[in-house]
């Protein structure tokens, strides 16, 4: 193809390309050569190895029960929310899907009062002073976190069941139990392995949980944090990361290979259909038994976040109070607006260069596009603790990081320390959020679209602003979504690279946790959850503006037309 | 095995998809459901393999009652438009997979393999992934497994629709082939009229639910009971008779003696009531010797046959000349061109 090729774009992709190995790859390999290169052999086998072994037992050991856990519930939750017909699936559906808004903590908040040393299960009905801390507690806030996440993937893909595999077995008389062993669970593999392998990688980088709930238990991601903020071992952390990382990249790549490797999808068919209509009874029931046991799970850990929240001492006292919210209005304002701060615009500027990157490599043929891919894609292997490590350790020398090899003597231009750094890091972290849904619609676009454009006399630049831009616009929003969600909820890859004056809600909620204060912690976790919905709102207001007018406009007419009725009637 | 469908009515949610169908396909029949997408074929197609649920109606086979049976035990096999095979298995599993449900045993089961892939011809790729192979070879992939059940029913969901014009026509010619050699009734969906007439015994057209017209191929297309069939059974001139009287002077035409009103009022028909005269372009006769005139507006010419349109009082009719290049017909757009009505048989339907 001939055509005026526009160097903005050429220009746009390798400057972005350049910044992605600076800020995504630079800071990875920082870790393993900080890692490998500082300490010595002796004492690396003498004391860090046995650490890091015990950790990485302990984080395997939960992460592999989490990830059964929460691969069966979400499967079993994806079947009975959409393939059963029973009354009350909608508002399900929706309550399930509230762990994603809310601060990783909310469970482990929910456990400690219930199971906690003053938790009321455990001390107030049962009289005991000691509390099942460790293992089992955090499989059980671990697996029903994730199963949300499990849910999500493996439903997304269930709404898409092409159900004439299944007819065609049924009409050639299979029992509906052979149809579901050999048929429908055969052809979900896919899906389920990307779950259990996304479900497994969120497992491993969680050291919330084991920090707040898992007493003498800790994993190596906890162990990690430990590490560097309390023991200020950057070596040990480095070495833990690096061990830390394989199991998870492992898990990367088998998620990679597997997602989208199912084409048998139906593209006409939509979820209204996909009911089994006949199920035996008792299986029903029991689908339907286990989906409510779970979002009653989901569902209980909000309902005590908000009694916490408004309970005076919990444990002690537990009479009603507005202190907590006073407190945070008056005083503790300041990190709900930081989150703000730094979610809105972290998820404006990674959506846009995500969807723009996809558009640049799915549709011109610049050179490197592939390894581009997957250096923007690593972080989403990289446990968000372990990236912080690498800004940690590479941004800490002048110049951006490689001054501290090549021009000491220079005036040091230092990023860690500001505030631009948590920016960079989220941003370049959640890059792949955008580069995914521009593929995803890339794929629904027709590739002579553009050369129509071209066709008609448009220059490439021209094609891009009236033609492109506009149609990206869906990935861009559903990217902007859920950056905008994540960023306000996470903690792990900028917990080492706040400061006092940027310090997030997230943050303070773990801060407050970890000093045991209930109350307080549960009314954050809950505004910052409501902060979190509301903001999502407005967004979704101005994304659907459209929608919604025309459906006010509707209402409007169906109002007036009630008053007209009876006009008629009259005449 | 025949069967019988009673006042059949589907609905999804408010939406009825099949609106009070009665049917009769006897045994041995292969019928046509033919309409245009959103009919309600595949829905009463569907119905009848007990894919799903039955709103209203009942539905018998060989007189006995089945409404009620799950679609396992109604030995009612489908072949779908994507041929839904299991693409997780190789050709030979596909196939296999309803005889492992009925527990034959396995050299059986291989033997019936075998010889129902001979039958398809597609002996020898036993062990294919489904995805390397062609559309073709898929949807006799596809028939080969809902054969070798030994079904008492075959239903057909637009099979052939996904493949292209020259095979479509090998295939039917080869799915009318065994079903007639295995004499197994059949149910075949397919908004195609060519297909349907190539392909069936009888053919049930349907329109929004409801089916207009049960008949054999000859019978729909040559009287069709109103407009819609008309319309959709091929290409249709339809004059109404009773509104212009120069129109009328239609009625006037042919032999002395013979004219088209007294073979009107011979044949019984209520002028009246069925006011609109339906016929086909191979009626419409070109000649210097034409009886009406009219202007050419349109024309196409595919292989040997050309089609004339010409405006006649403000009416279209359509002509087909046969044979043109050796008929000397000329005709360009805006000639004023003469032609014949040769009415073999009188069709008028109501307005």
């Amino acid at each position: 193809m001939k055509f005026k090729q526009s160097y903005l774009l050429k220009i746009f992709y390798w400057l972005l390309s350049l910044s992605i190995i600076y800020f995504i790859v630079l800071p990875v390999c920082s870790v393993f050569i900080y890692g490998i290169a500082s300490g010595s052999e002796a004492e690396f086998f003498k004391q860090i190895l046995p650490r890091v072994w015990k950790h990485m037992k302990n984080s395997l050991q939960v992460a592999m029960a989490v990830t059964f856990i929460s691969t069966s519930f979400g499967l079993l939750a994806s079947i009975t929310l959409w393939r059963i017909k029973f009354w009350g699936r909608r508002i399900m559906r929706i309550l399930v899907l509230m762990p994603l808004i809310s601060p990783p903590f909310v469970g482990s908040v929910a456990f400690i009062m219930l199971f906690g040393k003053r938790g009321l299960i455990t001390h107030s009905f049962l009289g005991l002073e000691v509390s099942p801390f460790g293992y089992y507690g955090i499989v059980t806030m671990q697996s029903i976190g994730l199963a949300t996440l499990a849910y999500l993937l493996i439903s997304s893909a269930i709404k898409k069941t092409d159900v004439s595999h299944e007819e065609a077995a049924r009409s050639l008389g299979a029992s509906e139990r052979d149809i579901f062993l050999s048929i429908t669970l055969p052809l979900m593999i896919p899906e389920i392995t990307v779950a259990a392998m996304l479900v497994f990688l969120a497992s491993m980088s969680d050291f919330g949980t084991p920090i707040i709930i898992g007493g003498g238990f800790q994993t190596l991601a906890s162990d990690l944090y430990i590490q560097i903020t309390g023991l200020y071992n950057m070596k040990t952390a480095s070495i833990s990361g690096i061990f830390l990382f394989i199991p998870c990249f492992i898990a990367f790549f088998i998620q990679r290979y597997y997602s989208g490797k199912n084409m048998v999808y139906s593209h006409s068919i939509s979820g209204e259909f996909i009911e089994y209509y006949r199920v035996k009874k008792a299986v029903k029931l029991l689908l339907i038994l286990l989906s409510c046991v779970f979002v009653f799970f989901v569902f209980l850990q909000y309902a005590f976040i908000v009694i916490g929240a408004f309970t005076e001492h919990w444990g002690y006292n537990y009479s009603f109070t507005l202190r907590h919210l006073e407190n945070i209005l008056s005083k503790e304002a300041a990190p709900f607006v930081n989150s703000i701060k730094l979610a809105v615009p972290v998820a404006l500027v990674s959506s846009i260069l995500g969807v723009l990157l996809a558009y640049i490599i799915k549709s011109k043929s610049y050179p490197l596009s592939k390894q581009i891919d997957f250096f923007t894609t690593l972080p989403a292997s990289v446990p968000g603790i372990l990236l912080g490590i690498g800004y940690l350790v590479t941004f800490k020398y002048p110049l951006l990081g490689i001054g501290g090899f090549v021009l000491s003597e220079l005036e040091p231009v230092i990023l860690l320390g500001t505030g631009v750094i948590i920016y960079l890091i989220c941003i370049y972290r959640y890059l792949y959020v955008g580069l995914k849904s521009g593929y995803a619609l890339m794929e629904h676009v027709n590739p002579n679209l553009e050369i129509a454009a071209i066709n008609l006399g448009a220059s490439e630049r021209r094609v891009f602003f009236d033609i492109i831009f506009p149609m990206l616009t869906p990935a861009f929003n559903v990217a902007f979504l859920k950056n905008f969600s994540s960023t306000m909820t996470t903690l792990g890859a900028i917990i080492f690279l706040l400061l006092p004056r940027n310090k997030v809600a997230v943050q303070q909620i773990f801060q407050v946790m970890t000093s045991s204060e209930i109350g307080a912690a549960a009314m954050m976790a809950l505004m910052l959850s409501m902060l979190s919905l509301v903001f999502l709102g407005i967004f979704q207001l101005f994304i659907n503006h459209e929608d919604i007018s025309k459906y006010l406009r509707g209402c409007c007419q169906w109002v007036s037309s009630l008053g007209k009725l009876p006009k008629n009637t009259e005449s | 095995m025949g069967i019988e469908l009673r006042e059949i009515t589907q609905k999804y949610g408010e939406l009825t998809a099949v609106n009070n169908v009665n049917l009769f396909i006897e045994d041995g029949e292969m019928l046509a459901l033919l309409g245009p997408s959103g009919c309600g074929k595949t829905t009463l197609l569907k119905t009848i393999a007990g894919l799903l649920p039955l709103y209203r109606g009942k539905i018998c086979f060989n007189n006995e009652d089945i409404s009620k049976w799950e679609a396992q035990k109604r030995n009612a096999a489908m072949v779908f438009q994507n041929y839904a095979l299991f693409p997780h298995m190789s050709v030979e599993e596909n196939i296999a997979y309803g005889l492992k449900i009925r527990k034959n045993n396995k050299s059986q089961t291989m033997a019936k393999v075998d010889e129902i892939l001979n039958k398809v011809e597609l002996s020898g790729l036993n062990h294919r992934k489904i995805s390397e192979l062609s559309g073709g070879q898929q949807q006799r992939v596809a028939l080969a497994r809902a054969l070798v059940i030994e079904p008492s029913i075959l239903l057909f969901d637009e099979p052939l629709s996904n493949l292209d014009q020259r095979l479509r026509i090998a295939m039917r010619q080869k799915i009318r082939e065994i079903q007639q050699e295995y004499g197994i009734t059949s149910i075949y969906v397919t908004h195609d009229q060519e297909e349907a007439m190539s392909i069936s015994d009888r053919i049930a057209v349907m329109k929004d639910g409801i089916i207009e017209q049960i008949g054999t191929a000859d019978q729909v297309y040559l009287k069709p009971q109103n407009r819609f069939v008309a319309e959709f059974m091929g290409i249709a001139n339809i004059v109404k008779l009773g509104e212009n009287q120069e129109l009328d002077r239609i009625l006037e035409s042919g032999n002395p003696g013979s004219s088209l009103r007294s073979r009107i009022l011979d044949g019984g028909w209520d002028m009246l009531k069925h006011r609109l005269l339906v016929f086909r372009p191979e009626d419409v006769e070109i000649g210097e010797a034409g009886e009406f005139e009219g202007t050419v507006i349109w024309q196409e010419t595919i292989g040997s046959v050309k089609m004339v349109t010409i405006d006649y009082l403000g009416n279209k009719i359509i002509a087909e000349i046969r044979n043109y290049y050796k008929s000397g017909i000329k005709c360009a757009n805006g000639d004023r061109i003469r032609f014949n009505l040769d009415l073999n048989e009188i069709h008028l339907i109501d307005d």
